[in-house]
């Protein structure tokens, strides 16, 4: 089932949001399929997170219309069927891995046997099982990322909305990161992304909502930054979970986008040597204007 | 009741691996009590305390020297000058120093005690002036040992004259008792006796006047009597004169009658006669005439038997009369007497009761006086006593035992600022550990999922409960260190000051809550909080008298609300009287602040949210 075919699982109409004689967002319709990974891309300023917000219910626009599956939802209500994962880590840093888990699974009004079960499953997703006894602030950046994410999955929600989510982590573990995030895509549930790694976005997303300024936003399946450099691989199959892994590609079409043509062709060079060349059906490279 | 409990406990959970959090709260109070508590043992303080001693005569080092040796528990320094003590003063080397010097050379029984105190230290000013005092008395004592010794030997030998007054006044009260006694006695004898003669010559008088009366009848009847034989008599003798008569004319016809017959009747009437000689008739009447003859001759012989008789009778009658008479005269006499010899009693009993009651009538006196002589007695003693009493010097150099009633069992001279310590923690730890931990959940990492997540009102209400369970606890742990260090015996009405100190409390986490909303630095609103802790400490009695303060501050230092838990905490505990009436008002009065800043807390929210969405 192509992009196309999916259903809207979060439809965003009429949005207005201005700030004295600032248009932060005017009128602005955003469309999120089920399933999918949506990446919002912006320069700085350009009001990423605030469109977050927006949609969580954090900040009442001037005007906002929420569909949920196609009917109609008031922001509040929304709220249950979204889990939030924040730039910086959201929980308390003095509570266990397990103890955050119960107290936000408390706080969503979960019973005692479903907090345990979600945890238990969760937790061995992001692979935090084994330190479920730690204090948060003994994890790693990259578990702190995961416990931050297990957290907003607690309700089982099936939006996730993700600000910044690789924020301050380094290379190897915004990989693993991203393996979680498609993982959870696999797993059914619609990614909303905000993030500046660009290029590793654009590995992942299946669209992208890019706020160009004005209070205007463009949606596209691609958006890569002018002068990048830009690799584009299409398979003849998907990839198996174990070639996803190792090739960290995680879908059957991917774009690079590197910085000079020098490291494209390295790049090509490299995935020439590769066992998976034999399943490339096509590659292009060319640069963003 | 789930999301509250969780909040708690994540509190909870949180604070306790906070180390610095840890020691704040749990450490904290346990120290500080520990701290207060062993800062106030009278002994502590007294020991500190470095008092300067200075005299210029040289006459009066003894007293200084008696002061060193006799006062325990201070720091006694000899300084050479007024000048050095107040210099060292200045430097708080000394608490206070004491000056002795004598106002006239000459007069060594009075001396002039100067001290000097530092205001600036005030908390301290009241042991100071408390150990001065014992000084100055210690001193005094030494003085008074002097004058005491020589006021005894005058005194002794007073108190001996004294005593000996006592005795012989004691002599004569029993004397005077005892003849009183006596008189009393007498004079119911005396009485008695009278009465009992009175009675026998009354019954005497009463006997002889019935004799009188019945010789009087008797008497009567004689005369009566007398008159009777007399008048029988005088018929007796009218009948002799008749019978006489009646023989005359008898005679005179018999002798006619028989004279004729020649003879001499007469003698022959009184011997044979010869009647033969006389005719019949003349016989027969002669004969009669003679019978009749010879009967008046008997009758008359009978009357004057009779007669006789009679003039004996009424001879007797006489003499009985005049024996009667006699008699009567007696009586007379003797009922005269009998009067005489009452009227002699009356007269002698009266004499006699005049007498003895004159006689108790100065016993009477003598007892009076014998009682105010008693009195001059214990008068005397007791000024004896007094003296006496007067003449231990512990207890002249202290008049009046003077006494500062303290609140607690032990002497703990500054045990007084207890409810306002307590006032302080509650506010201080209140308005601190409320702003700190509503902050830090304000600015936790995990605020912002909260915000999105889980319900603020019940974060809120969470972080509201944990502190106060958190306060009250810290309470809990002061109260026992304070019932160890001081004693609570005297706190009544334990529940209202609970419940009072619970709203108090309550007050102050919002207002530290209400300060943690109101600023984005943790810095800031602890320079606020702290600030705003001060003004109300400096605005409450504590420091400074609520009456120097204008009216109008007055009136907000009044409703202070430190103040008032104070003031409640102050009446309830050291004046341990029922505070029932005074909480009621305070209580209700706070359940209104406490409504007016959940209201300002809640507006204090909604504006943060707006200004956040802008």
């Amino acid at each position: 089932m192509t992009n196309q075919d999916k259903i809207n699982i979060l439809e965003i109409k009429n949005l207005n949001l201005n700030f004295k004689d600032n248009k932060i967002f005017s009128n602005i319709n955003i469309e999120i399929k089920e399933n999918s990974m949506v990446g919002i891309i912006g320069k700085s300023g350009s009001g990423k997170s605030t469109l977050l917000n927006c949609i969580t219910g954090m900040l009442t626009p001037n005007n906002i219309e929420l569909y949920y599956l196609g009917e109609k939802i008031q922001p509040e209500k929304l709220f249950q069927h979204i889990g939030f994962s924040f730039q910086h880590s959201s929980f308390y840093k003095d509570l266990t891995v397990k103890e955050n888990m119960e107290f936000y699974g408390t706080m969503a009004d979960m019973n005692k046997d479903s907090i345990t079960n979600q945890t238990k499953s969760l937790l061995t997703t992001v692979g935090l099982i084994e330190h479920e006894n730690k204090l948060a602030k003994q994890l790693s950046g990259g578990m702190q990322k995961r416990l931050d994410l297990a957290i907003s999955l607690i309700h089982n929600p099936n939006i996730i909305l993700l600000d910044e989510p690789m924020a301050g982590l380094d290379k190897d573990t915004r990989e693993q990161i991203w393996k979680l995030l498609y993982a959870l895509k696999n797993a059914g549930k619609t990614l909303i992304i905000v993030d500046h790694f660009i290029e590793e976005l654009e590995q992942y997303a299946d669209s992208f909502i890019e706020l160009v300024g004005n209070g205007k936003a463009v949606v596209s399946d691609e958006v890569i930054r002018a002068g990048f450099w830009c690799i584009e691989i299409t398979f003849n199959r998907e990839l198996t979970e174990q070639e996803s892994k190792r090739y960290n590609i995680y879908s059957k079409r991917i774009v690079f986008a590197l910085k000079s043509k020098f490291e494209a062709k390295k790049y090509l060079n490299h995935l020439a040597e590769s066992p998976i060349y034999g399943i490339i059906l096509r590659v292009s490279m060319y640069q963003k204007k | 009741m789930g999301k509250l409990w969780a909040v708690i406990r994540k509190n909870y959970k949180t604070s306790i691996r906070n180390p610095e959090m840890t020691l704040a709260i749990i450490f904290g109070p346990i120290l500080f009590v520990i701290l207060i508590g062993l800062s106030y043992q009278s002994s502590a303080l007294t020991s500190n305390i470095n008092i300067g001693l200075y005299t210029p005569h040289t006459e009066s080092t003894s007293l200084i020297e008696t002061a060193l040796q006799n006062v325990d528990k201070l720091n006694l320094v000899k300084v050479r000058s007024e000048q050095e003590c107040t210099t060292l003063l200045q430097k708080h080397l000394l608490h206070a120093c004491l000056i002795i010097s004598y106002p006239d050379p000459d007069d060594r029984y009075h001396f002039d005690a100067k001290m000097i105190l530092d205001y600036s230290r005030s908390s301290i000013t009241l042991i100071i002036s408390d150990t001065l005092k014992n000084i100055i008395s210690t001193m005094e004592r030494q003085i008074i040992y002097q004058s005491v010794s020589n006021m005894r030997l005058a005194t002794d030998s007073q108190n001996l004259g004294f005593g000996e007054a006592k005795e012989q006044m004691e002599f004569f009260k029993t004397l005077i008792s005892s003849t009183k006694n006596d008189v009393g006695t007498i004079s119911d004898k005396i009485n008695a006796e009278s009465t009992r003669v009175r009675l026998q010559l009354l019954t005497t008088g009463n006997n002889l006047q019935q004799a009188y009366n019945d010789i009087s009848n008797s008497e009567s009847d004689l005369i009566l009597q007398q008159s009777k034989v007399r008048a029988y008599r005088e018929k007796v003798t009218l009948l002799k004169t008749k019978t006489s008569n009646a023989r005359n004319n008898i005679q005179n016809a018999w002798r006619i009658t028989c004279n004729n017959q020649g003879t001499n009747y007469y003698p022959a009437i009184t011997e044979n006669f010869d009647y033969s000689k006389l005719s019949a008739d003349t016989q027969s009447i002669c004969s009669m005439e003679a019978t009749f003859y010879y009967m008046t001759v008997d009758y008359d012989n009978q009357l004057a038997i009779l007669e006789n008789d009679l003039t004996n009778a009424d001879s007797m009658i006489s003499n009985t009369i005049a024996q009667i008479e006699s008699t009567k005269s007696q009586i007379q006499t003797y009922n005269l007497q009998v009067s005489n010899e009452v009227n002699n009693v009356n007269a002698g009993q009266l004499n006699i009761q005049t007498y003895l009651d004159a006689q108790r009538y100065n016993l009477d006196n003598a007892g009076q006086r014998e009682e105010g002589i008693t009195a001059s007695i214990d008068k005397i003693q007791s000024l004896m006593n007094g003296l006496n009493a007067a003449l231990n010097p512990d207890k002249l150099s202290n008049p009046i035992k003077q006494s500062i009633a303290t609140f607690t069992n032990n002497d703990t001279k500054l045990a007084y600022l207890f409810p306002v310590i307590i006032c302080f923690i509650v506010m201080m730890t209140s308005l601190l550990i409320g702003l700190t931990v509503r902050y830090y959940e304000r600015k936790s990492a995990a605020s912002k999922r909260n915000e999105l997540f889980a319900d603020m009102k019940y974060i809120v209400m969470g972080d509201f409960i944990f502190v106060l369970i958190l306060i009250l606890t810290e309470l809990l742990v002061i109260f026992i260190g304070f019932k160890l260090f001081f004693g609570l015996d005297s706190l009544h009405n334990i529940h209202i000051i609970i419940f009072t100190i619970i709203l108090y409390i309550i007050i102050w986490i919002l207002v530290g809550f209400i300060l943690a909303e109101m600023y984005d630095s943790l810095d800031t609103a602890i320079f606020v909080s702290v600030t705003v802790g001060i003004l109300i400490f400096m605005m409450s009695d504590v420091l400074i008298p609520l009456e120097v303060y204008p009216k109008y501050l007055a009136f907000f230092t009044s409703i202070n609300p430190f103040m008032m838990l104070a003031e409640l905490l102050r009446i309830n505990y050291v004046s341990s009287v029922d505070v029932t009436s005074e909480a009621l008002p305070i209580n209700v009065g706070f359940i209104v602040t406490i409504a007016v800043l959940i209201i300002v807390l809640w507006i204090t929210k909604i504006y943060k949210k707006n200004q956040n969405k802008n």
